[in-house]
Order: structure tokens, then C-alpha cells, then sequence
């Protein structure tokens, strides 16, 4: 599903962000991406949305080098991830079924088909009946359950989430872990970047540990 | 499972004309809404649209008008030849006969001075005064229509005329004429002028408000990308912004015209009627206002082009 080649990312102004980093991820994996900050985790995902691109190497997602890929299909490579943010990222002065309808609005799907949708994926995430809520009258945990949904809403193949737990408890932690390993379970290749060890180390998912740039470990 | 995401894949280069129409339609009437949602910001907007595009739209119309008037005075006849008194009726005619062989004259027509007495009698309400004169004070007049080719060519004729030896004098009420057709020349070109400084006016005005659109909604454009939004998805709702912008500001500026026509209409038309004239002002042309309509549109639709692909340009590199 996806595999990185020897990719260096290098920042204009010297700074290594990458360097000659080898993974591969199995389709219907779910793995953890750790490390200190700044270790590269961030540019790492960036990578994958192709928010940036390599200096070097090769970045293949469903057998495509998305780091070569011209601008005008970018967008369309970005429709088979499910992204998910630490800041959640919603929008707030759109409904909560406005945010999570988002990716459906930019494919064009009938308004119909939509509702349908919508409904589903905030039903799995445990926020049905609260569509018309507005995404501030909503707890933290519940507004990364709105990005959860948003990101998951379009039936990607696979999901980023970018440090998803970094300002909830840990109960509410492992409740969205829980989430994305049911996700994990109907199919969805998973790639979570967090630092929390010990709850990583607990679920006892592969995990990919980045330092300076460089992967260090990958513990199977 | 494996096989119900792989058809996800599917639908990525493949061109869907109804979901294309769908996103349309969905954009065309949000961008709308959400003027609705800022009423004021967008009226002032319009407004700032409408009066800039009816300074030009306006004076435009001031000048068809003048136009108009100008063309119902007879532009024929245009120089009057008095004749000495004592010329008889019958040298008159034999001189008016000359004149109108003469290649510089269209026509010549000669006015009887007993008929215009007549008629002066009939209009004037002097009856009585003229009827103590006891004789004729009018002289034969002959009207001339001069083939106009150039001036030099008109001066050699109105100098024919003057050296004559049965001319008394030479009028000609050609000039203030072709002053004010002149005049109406140069107001036209400056209007033309005034309108591409105005349009360039108008398309700042949208590139500005759509420029501070676009730094509200930064967040919304940075989240529609990462979920895999196209440049020409984002820009859309911005383009429609600016059609309506250009739309309602033509639409508004045509109203603006035609409501200050109507004001001066009343006190026009009966300055007019002192001159026994039925002259009227004439309100804007339908054809004109789509034309003015669909100039503000596309003004207000590359306004907001030029500043969201330059956005967008700069988000992608």
C-alpha cells in the first residue's frame, strides 16, 4: 500500500527533515510512527498528502510515485487518505454535518447519497444527533471524532492521523485508538504518528520510530 | 472489504458531468447565501460597483441625448441669404435659379417676402403694427443647403455669396452646430476614456473584497485542499462572487441611470416645451443595460480570478 524507497527531504537552508528513510506498510496495516518532536514525523505525513515532496527517494502509494506526480492529480491522490489532525482542523463556522460532508461536497455526491454517508460515518464515531451542533459546542474528544468522521466519510483506503490523542486524556486516548483499530479492522491501512509509548506499546501494533530523521526501529 | 475500497479509486480520473453540474449549482447558490449572511458588506460592495460604472453608463446617455437633439435641428438649410430690398421678385428667382446650378449648393429655395410676411403676420401678433407700415419691410430670402465637403470649400461659398452684389447678408446657424457636435465628439472619447479607468476601478474594487474574502476563509481553503479539493474546486465560490458582484452592480448602476433620467425628465420636457420642442429625454436602451450588465460581470469575474489564481499559484509551489 505504501512504501518508502531511501527518501531525504532536505528544508532550503540545509536542515535534514528526512534522511534515506525505508519503510513499507502491508494494505490493511495499522502501524505507529514515533519519535521525539522534530524527529520528522510531521514531515514524514506531509510527505504522504503530498503537502510536500521528497529531496531524494521514492514515496509509492498503491504502487504510484506520489512524490513525482503532476499538481493537477495531487488532489486526487489526497482523496484515497483519510487525514486527521491534532488540531482537528474543522471548520467552525460550518455544522458538524457540514464539516464531515466536506469530502463528499468536493467528489460531487448526490445530496442524497451524502445524508446517507454523513450519517453513517458519525454514527460509527458515536456523534449521531449531533449534526447541527457547531463543532465549538462540542468537547475535544468530540471534535476529533468529527475530524475522525471527515476523514473516513469518502471510504479511503488508508488513514493518517497526526498525533489524534496529543490533547485528550488518557481515557479518551483510547477510546479514539479503539476507533481507528475498528477501522483497522474492515480494511483500512492505519499510520498514527504519536508519542505516547506506553499506550502504543499496550496495543501492541507495529511501530516505526524515527530519530533525527532517520529511522531507527522497526519493531514488529 | 478489499474490493469496495479499490472502486473508491476509480472515479479519480473519470470526468462525471453530473457531479461537475452538482458542484455548480451547489457553489452558485451557497456563494449567493452567504451574501445573505453579510447583507451590509456585500451592499456596500455593490454600491461602490453601481456608482462607478453609472458616472460612465450616465454620461454615455447624457450624450445620446444631446445627440438626439442636435440631429432634429434641420442640419439642411443651413445658411440663410438676405437680399438687398430692392431686389424684385424676379431677380430673386432668376438668382436662386443661378445658385442651385452652382456645385457647391444641394438646394436652393427661395422665400417670398410677401409669403413670409404673411406667415409673420399670422404667428407674430403684430397684425396691427404691420399694417401701419403700410409696406413690405422683409426682403426676399433665399435658403441654402450647402454641399459640405470641407470648411475651406464652405468659406469660398459663404465669400461667394457675401461679394455678391444682391446680398445683403450672409447668415449661417451651421456653427454653433458642428460646435456642439464637436463637443459631443470629445465628451464621447472622454467617456470612452472614463470608462476603461472606471472598469479598471471596478475590477480592484472585486480583486480588494475578494482579496479580503480569501484571507477570512484561509482556514476553509488550507482544510479543502487536504481533503483533496481542486484549484478550480476552491476558486469556484470566489468566481461566483465576483459574478455577483459584477451582476448586481450593473444591474444597480442601470437603475441609478435611469432613476436620474426620470428626475430631470419633468423640468427637460418643459424647458423644451418654451423652445416648442417636444424633445424628451430618452432612458437607457435595453440592449445598453445588458451590454453595461455583461460588462460588469466579466469586470467582476476577472477581478476575482486574477487575485484567486494568483492565490492558489503561490499556495501549489
Amino acid at each position: 500500500m505504501l512504501q518508502f524507497i531511501n527518501v531525504s527531504k532536505r528544508y532550503p537552508g540545509g536542515s535534514e527533515a528526512l534522511k534515506n528513510v525505508s519503510f513499507e506498510l502491508q494494505q490493511g496495516e495499522m502501524a505507529f510512527l514515533t519519535g521525539h518532536s522534530g524527529a520528522g514525523k510531521s514531515t514524514l505525513l506531509k510527505l504522504i498528502a503530498v503537502l510536500e515532496r521528497s529531496s531524494h527517494g521514492q514515496v509509492m502509494l498503491d504502487n504510484q510515485n506520489i512524490g513525482r506526480i503532476p499538481q493537477r492529480l495531487v488532489p486526487y491522490t489526497r482523496r484515497k487518505i483519510g487525514m486527521i489532525f491534532q488540531d482537528h482542523r474543522l471548520l467552525h463556522d460550518h455544522t458538524v454535518f457540514d464539516n464531515v460532508a466536506l469530502p463528499l461536497i468536493i467528489a460531487g455526491l448526490h445530496q442524497h447519497e451524502i445524508k446517507r454517508r454523513v450519517r453513517a460515518a458519525l454514527d460509527k464515531v458515536g456523534l449521531s444527533g449531533k449534526e447541527q451542533r457547531y463543532p465549538i459546542t462540542l468537547s475535544g474528544g468530540e471534535q476529533q471524532r468529527i475530524g475522525i468522521a471527515r476523514a473516513v466519510v469518502n471510504r479511503p483506503p488508508m488513514i493518517l492521523a497526526d498525533e489524534p490523542t496529543g490533547n485528550l486524556d488518557p481515557e479518551l486516548s483510547a477510546e479514539i485508538m479503539q476507533l481507528f483499530e475498528q477501522f483497522n479492522q474492515v480494511g483500512v491501512t492505519v499510520l498514527i504518528a504519536s508519542h505516547d509509548v506506553p499506550l502504543i506499546k499496550r496495543m501492541g501494533y507495529r511501530m516505526l520510530e524515527l530519530s533525527q530523521g532517520e529511522m531507527v526501529h522497526h519493531h514488529g | 472489504m478489499a474490493s469496495r475500497r479499490s472502486q473508491i479509486q476509480k472515479p479519480v480520473f473519470s470526468f462525471n458531468l453530473r457531479a461537475y453540474v452538482r458542484i455548480h449549482l451547489r457553489t452558485f447558490f451557497a456563494s449567493l447565501g452567504r451574501f445573505s449572511r453579510a447583507p451590509f458588506n456585500f451592499m456596500m460592495t455593490v454600491s461602490v460597483i453601481a456608482i462607478t460604472l453609472s458616472l460612465p453608463s450616465g454620461l454615455l446617455l447624457s450624450i445620446n441625448n444631446l445627440q438626439s437633439l442636435s440631429g432634429q435641428v434641420d442640419l439642411n438649410n443651413n445658411i440663410s441669404l438676405f437680399l438687398k430690398p430692392e431686389v424684385s421678385l424676379n431677380s430673386a428667382t432668376t438668382f436662386t435659379s443661378e445658385l442651385q446650378k452652382n456645385n457647391k449648393v444641394i438646394h436652393a429655395t427661395l422665400i417670398n417676402k410677401q409669403n413670409a410676411l404673411e406667415e409673420f403676420r399670422q404667428y407674430s401678433g403684430f397684425d396691427l403694427a404691420i399694417g401701419i407700415l403700410g409696406e413690405n419691410p422683409l426682403p426676399h430670402v433665399i435658403q441654402i443647403s450647402p454641399r459640405i465637403e470641407d470648411q475651406a470649400s464652405l468659406e469660398q461659398l459663404v465669400n461667394e455669396l457675401n461679394q455678391h452684389p444682391k446680398t445683403q447678408l450672409v447668415q449661417m446657424d451651421m456653427g454653433w452646430l458642428e460646435r456642439l457636435n464637436g463637443l459631443l465628439h470629445i465628451a464621447q472619447r472622454g467617456t470612452t476614456l472614463l470608462t476603461i479607468l472606471l472598469g479598471f476601478a471596478v475590477l480592484l474594487i472585486v480583486s480588494n473584497t475578494i482579496r479580503l474574502e480569501l484571507q477570512n476563509r484561509r482556514d476553509e481553503i488550507d482544510i479543502t485542499r487536504l481533503v483533496g479539493a481542486t484549484p478550480s474546486f476552491i476558486m469556484r465560490p470566489f468566481i461566483y462572487s465576483g459574478f455577483w458582484y459584477g451582476f448586481f452592480g450593473g444591474v444597480f448602476a442601470c437603475l441609478l441611470v435611469n432613476l436620474s433620467i426620470w428626475l430631470i425628465d419633468g423640468p427637460t420636457s418643459s424647458l423644451a416645451n418654451l423652445y416648442n420642442s417636444s424633445f424628451s429625454l430618452q432612458f437607457m436602451p435595453f440592449k445598453h443595460a445588458i451590454l453595461w450588465i455583461i460588462f460588469s460581470i466579466s469586470l467582476g469575474i476577472s477581478g476575482s480570478w486574477i487575485v484567486v489564481s494568483r492565490y492558489l499559484s503561490k499556495l501549489e509551489s
